[in-house]
């Protein structure tokens, strides 16, 4: 499942895509994807300062023991929902 | 190497007299607390509030007489965890025949409020304006958002004073462990990992966006220790029976078998998100503890003696205390040299650290009568109601 979350294309993407195919010339397509390209970046500029969490241990350490709670929840999760059921059992 | 209780009974108590002007207040504070108990025709009501009101003046004035903290404080939060259960099952039992509470009741809202589940509903109440805690601070239940906002406000109120001292002076669970704790005469296990300390934050991180993406209190629904000994889930399938499974073993390894292994307070330390999110407030409280380098050795027996695993090598030689400290006056008391001192922030250290250990004082012991003396009151009055 994580594979093919991995290789699905952003729906926004393909929208786009779609959109600079339908272009009248490369120079419009071009101009169309260096606007989505700066719409879109826009959104990701407050997580340009996390890398610096990756320098504190204790963040690192922290994050590693949630990863393995939250796996703990999610692999329940899965296997619950492959025999039809939700979280509690109903 | 001299022992604890020598350590103590070297500082000179204070006299009888200026202690009793001192306990004044807080024996005050006290009879407004419980004269409503006292009006009650409920005789067992009656009895159990002069009984507590007394209990908690009377560690008081020992805490001023002394001059120490942690061991009259113990007495009382060791009788906090042991009674709160003893009122809390009786009055569920009464009001709904079992501990366990089905998933009617939860819809309904008539799960009664706990402070844990705060740091969890944050997130939901800012982005979707709904409170995922199914519960009520109402003696009947239904869903009160009103009256749980106002709980909340007054857990911001004192928390802002007292800082993480709430995990010390009013958390009704912490005191079975650190009951366990006082148990055993050394402990088993010294060597503890420190990367132990973590784990609050991370399971308060891990329940955070539980709670975010399943839209329920995920602590409260999968790993609270505490529902043990409080209010299970009525198990009606296989589910539900492994859901109190986690609950027993959590609460019997946290709470009963660690804290006897390591005389810590492994539950606190190691595990609950409440602590970990009650430690940012640690920042805002004006209350602290620290130590004076002038005096400091260091010989570590304010790190061997804290319960919480709050002081660390590093920390000693900064002269201040973990971000965790609870504020329990444990590594003030042992240290020899008076070096581990109570402090108000924006002051020097170490100048009339008893002034600052008094003010402190005064602002816990108020809220431990507000909240813990009636929990104590309720479990007494429940005890004298069903055996005498």
């Amino acid at each position: 499942m994580g594979f093919l979350t991995g290789v699905s294309l952003c729906p926004p993407f393909v929208l786009a895509s779609v959109r600079a195919a339908e272009a009248a010339s490369i120079t419009a397509a071009l101009l169309f994807f260096t606007a989505f390209f700066i719409g879109t970046t826009i959104w990701f500029v407050p997580f340009a300062g996390l890398g610096w969490v990756k320098r504190n241990q204790a963040v690192i350490t922290v994050a590693r023991m949630a990863m393995v709670l939250i796996a703990f929840y999610y692999s329940y999760a899965g296997l619950m929902i492959l025999i039809g059921r939700n979280a509690y059992g109903y | 190497m001299a022992t604890k209780a020598e350590f103590l009974s070297r500082r000179e108590p204070r006299s009888v007299g200026w202690s009793l002007f001192l306990t004044l207040p807080i024996a005050l504070w006290s009879f407004l607390m419980f004269a409503a108990s006292l009006r009650q025709p409920n005789r067992s009501l009656q009895v159990a509030a002069i009984v507590t009101s007394v209990f908690m003046i009377v560690l008081f004035f020992m805490m001023m007489r002394t001059k120490s903290t942690y061991r009259w404080r113990r007495w009382f939060f060791v009788a906090l965890g042991l009674l709160f259960p003893v009122g809390f099952i009786h009055n569920v039992i009464a009001m709904r025949g079992t501990m366990g509470i089905p998933i009617e009741e939860m819809i309904a809202g008539r799960t009664p409020f706990c402070f844990i589940p705060i740091p969890l509903l944050i997130l939901p109440a800012a982005l979707y304006k709904t409170v995922v805690f199914p519960g009520s601070i109402l003696p009947h239940g239904g869903m009160s958002g009103g009256g749980m906002a106002a709980m909340v406000g007054i857990w911001l109120a004192v928390t802002i004073v007292v800082g993480k001292g709430w995990c010390s002076y009013a958390c009704f669970f912490g005191g079975i462990e650190e009951g366990m704790a006082a148990v055993p005469a050394k402990a088993k296990v010294r060597k503890i990992d420190p990367r132990w300390r973590y784990g609050p934050w991370a399971v308060l991180l891990a329940m955070v966006l539980l709670s975010l993406a399943l839209f329920e209190p995920a602590y409260c629904m999968w790993l609270c220790p505490f529902k043990a000994v409080s209010e299970y889930v009525a198990a009606r399938n296989t589910v539900g029976m492994v859901q109190n499974g986690i609950f027993i073993v959590l609460f019997a390894t946290l709470v009963i078998a660690l804290p006897l292994l390591t005389k810590k307070r492994t539950q606190c330390s190691f595990f609950c998100p409440f602590g970990a999110f009650q430690s940012l407030f640690n920042k805002t409280s004006v209350f602290d503890v620290k130590i004076d380098k002038t005096r400091c050795t260091p010989c570590v027996l304010c790190q061997k003696s804290c319960p919480t695993m709050s002081l660390s090598d590093e920390s000693i030689a900064k002269g201040e205390t973990l971000m965790s400290c609870m504020k329990c006056g444990a590594c003030v008391d042992v240290c020899p040299k008076d070096a581990a001192v109570w402090h108000i922030r924006g002051t020097e250290v170490a100048v009339k650290p008893e002034r600052a250990r008094l003010m402190f004082l005064y602002a816990a012991w108020a809220m431990a009568i507000m909240f813990g003396g009636s929990i104590i009151a309720d479990g007494l009055a429940t005890m004298l109601h069903v055996f005498v």
